[in-house]
């Protein structure tokens, strides 16, 4: 990797955050029940990942996703690894991810995780870890290919004089995929909560690069088996597949949570028939669970034989006696993750509790070993980024997207969210973070 | 809409003559649920007041036992409404080792503790929450005993069903001995060996609600259900 000249770029920061104000780049919060809309901060200082570490990740990526929609197929279906006793059917059954209404269902091509977002972050040593497997709805996609366009725009330069593999494909990648998941020649969609939703600009815009339609509740309807939306002069057109972006339990009303407004009635029966593909399909938080994690490497050698590529965070299990005892007594340095809660919420870390409170962790540990995971704190590498004409450190991870249609491929970008604040490392964007490009260079 | 209406097909008991009929605007399928339940999935997109589903036939009953080489491990942990609590389980009788006398035992424990009455829970009361108020109806009965079970390495299940007479479903437990499904019936304080008819069963009472549905429109709703089974 010859020597890069970001100058350009850097100078050109105000510049993309002011287009993308004008593009309504912009995510929701809910914070005290009070939905507001926050701009997505953006650096413009990429992340650059050589070409050597990028080929060791796609190829670890391609690998834990194949493993893991083979776990899901398996969870659904004959239930080995269970029966050999590689996964404790605690893990797997009591969890709220777990769908009884989706044993025995065969979703198109056997593919359950369409769309896999794996949060990794780069170690000081350079080793990669994988912190988090998202399966069920992982957002974030469009922020990279909006801040793409915009830098290419402002600074064409910059990418003439780099190789930089492109990124814009993704809505190629994923409008394949929609294809090689459509059922019967139907239609698209991209079913979206509604505009109260935090991602409701991606759907928009994933609509809008895919040539999908943009569904909102009400337009779907399922009637004997097959799923339709209802057009403009209330004609129903045949849907083949739907990109849903609304959670598993608000699908459908009939089989999940009563009183959503969110889902299509009746569309488990669809689906279940084989007339419609869910992307992503439904149950798949069984296998995103903060306690299922430890269990992926053994995953990867259980269902493809393989040595696993990347590695996991060293993370305990108190549910095993043994991580229990290690936990208990390393409490101080470890970081605690409530198995039930998401999107950076539940997290805890040992050194910033008191006497008092790392009692009350001990003992709910003690009382709720299942609830709980532990894992050392990885000292990340910090990267590099630009506060008030200054270049200071902050923690930051990656968002991988990982694709399965008929094959498995990993989108040569991701996105890259950091901490603003110094001393944290949590860098989750409901929790106040910023985002930068990532650039994945092809020599 | 989406009914649980129909018995299931189990070694106690078969289905003979059996007639479902509905409005005759609505489109409907039988199929079934992710447990095995029977169900119907029915709709219309035409403007309606009411919505009338009727079901009647005969159903040939032996004595109540259900073989089963691999129940599904979900039935061993807790569930939603099902979730024991460190209170709850100072209920638990002394145990002998016996299935029978143990399931018998956690009825009897049961049905001593809650007073049967009618419309102070609902439909989505814990068992935590029927422990609390030592009230309830046979949903939160056999929530219980469940919860009870299931904390003893007893497998058990939710059973939606129907009893002799005129009036409402009832729900009752399944117990696994380690080969078969045997039910006990809490609000009745026994076990049954027959004269149930079982429509559904779940974790809890969440897996089977005998009838679910959506529709669009302002109106007030109101639902009317009426039950009767005799013997022939």
């Amino acid at each position: 990797m010859g020597y890069i000249n970001l100058l350009d770029l850097i100078e050109s920061r105000d510049a993309v955050n002011k287009w993308m104000e004008r593009y309504g780049v912009r995510f929701g919060v809910y914070k005290h029940g009070v939905f507001n809309e926050q701009l997505f901060p953006f650096d413009s200082v990429p992340r650059i990942i050589p070409k050597s570490d990028w080929d060791y990740l796609e190829a670890g990526l391609k690998q834990r996703v194949k493993a893991l929609n083979r776990f899901l197929w398996d969870i659904y279906h004959e239930k080995q690894i269970v029966k050999d006793g590689i996964v404790p059917e605690e893990f797997v059954y009591a969890g709220k991810g777990y769908m009884p209404e989706c044993e025995g269902v065969d979703p198109v091509g056997k593919v359950y995780a369409h769309i896999a977002g794996i949060d990794l972050v780069e170690g000081k040593d350079g080793q990669w870890y994988v912190l988090e497997d998202n399966l069920r709805i992982p957002s974030g996609a469009s922020y990279p290919m909006v801040a793409r366009e915009l830098c290419r725009k402002v600074s064409p330069q910059t990418f003439k004089d780099n190789a930089v593999a492109d990124n814009r494909d993704y809505s190629d990648l994923l409008r394949q995929m929609m294809n090689e998941m459509c059922v019967d020649g139907g239609i698209k969609v991209i079913l979206t909560p509604g505009r109260y939703n935090s991602a409701f600009f991606e759907h928009s815009y994933l609509a809008e690069k895919t040539g999908a339609t943009l569904a909102y509740p009400g337009d779907l309807v399922m009637e004997e088996d097959k799923v339709y939306y209802i057009g403009m002069f209330k004609e129903k057109v045949r849907v083949g597949a739907i990109y849903r972006r609304v959670s598993d339990e608000y699908m459908d009303p009939l089989c999940f949570e009563a009183q959503s407004l969110l889902g299509i009635p009746g569309v488990m029966q669809a689906y279940k028939a084989g007339n419609v593909a869910l992307i992503n399909a439904i149950g798949n938080g069984v296998a995103d669970d903060k306690g299922i994690y430890y269990f992926v490497p053994k995953m990867v050698e259980y269902y493809l034989n393989e040595k696993p590529i990347l590695q996991n965070a060293p993370t305990y299990l108190p549910y095993y006696e043994e991580d229990k005892d290690y936990v208990l007594a390393n409490i101080e340095k470890l970081v605690i993750k409530d198995v039930s809660e998401a999107g950076g919420y539940g997290v805890m870390f040992g050194k910033d509790m008191d006497e008092k409170r790392l009692a009350e962790m001990r003992q709910l540990i003690n009382d709720e070993p299942r609830r709980w995971i532990a894992q050392e704190v990885i000292d990340f590498k910090d990267l590099g980024l630009l506060e008030g004409g200054e270049m200071v450190e902050r923690k930051a991870d990656l968002r991988a997207f990982v694709l399965t249609g008929k094959d498995t491929v990993v989108w040569k970008s991701g996105l890259t969210r950091f901490s603003r604040n110094p001393d944290s490392f949590v860098v989750n964007s409901s929790q106040g973070g910023g985002f930068k490009d990532t650039w994945v260079m092809m020599k | 809409m989406l009914l649980r209406c129909l018995p299931r097909e189990e070694a106690f008991q078969h289905v003979c003559n059996e007639q479902f009929t509905i409005n005759e605007e609505f489109w409907y399928r039988e199929r079934r649920d992710g447990l095995g339940n029977r169900i119907i999935i029915t709709g219309t997109d035409t403007a309606h007041t009411f919505v009338d589903y009727a079901c009647s036939g005969i159903v040939e009953t032996t004595i109540y036992c259900i073989p089963d080489s691999a129940p599904h491990p979900m039935f061993s942990l807790p569930s939603r409404l099902t979730q024991p609590s460190r209170e709850m389980l100072t209920l638990m009788p002394r145990l002998t080792g016996s299935f029978l006398n143990d399931c018998l035992a956690l009825s009897h424990e049961v049905h001593r503790y809650l007073a049967y009455t009618p419309g102070v829970t609902h439909i989505l009361t814990t068992a935590q929450e029927a422990y609390r108020l030592r009230q309830g109806v046979c949903q939160d009965y056999s929530h219980l005993m469940i919860s009870l079970c299931r904390a003893v390495g007893i497998p058990a299940r939710y059973v939606c069903g129907l009893m002799m007479g005129e009036g409402q479903t009832h729900a009752w437990v399944e117990a696994y001995d380690g080969q078969c499904w045997y039910a006990f019936d809490p609000t009745n304080d026994t076990a049954i060996a027959s004269g149930y008819i079982k429509l559904a069963h779940g974790r809890d009472a969440l897996d089977c609600p005998v009838s679910r549905g959506t529709y669009i429109g302002i109106t007030q709703q109101h639902t009317f259900v009426n039950v009767s089974v005799k013997e022939i």
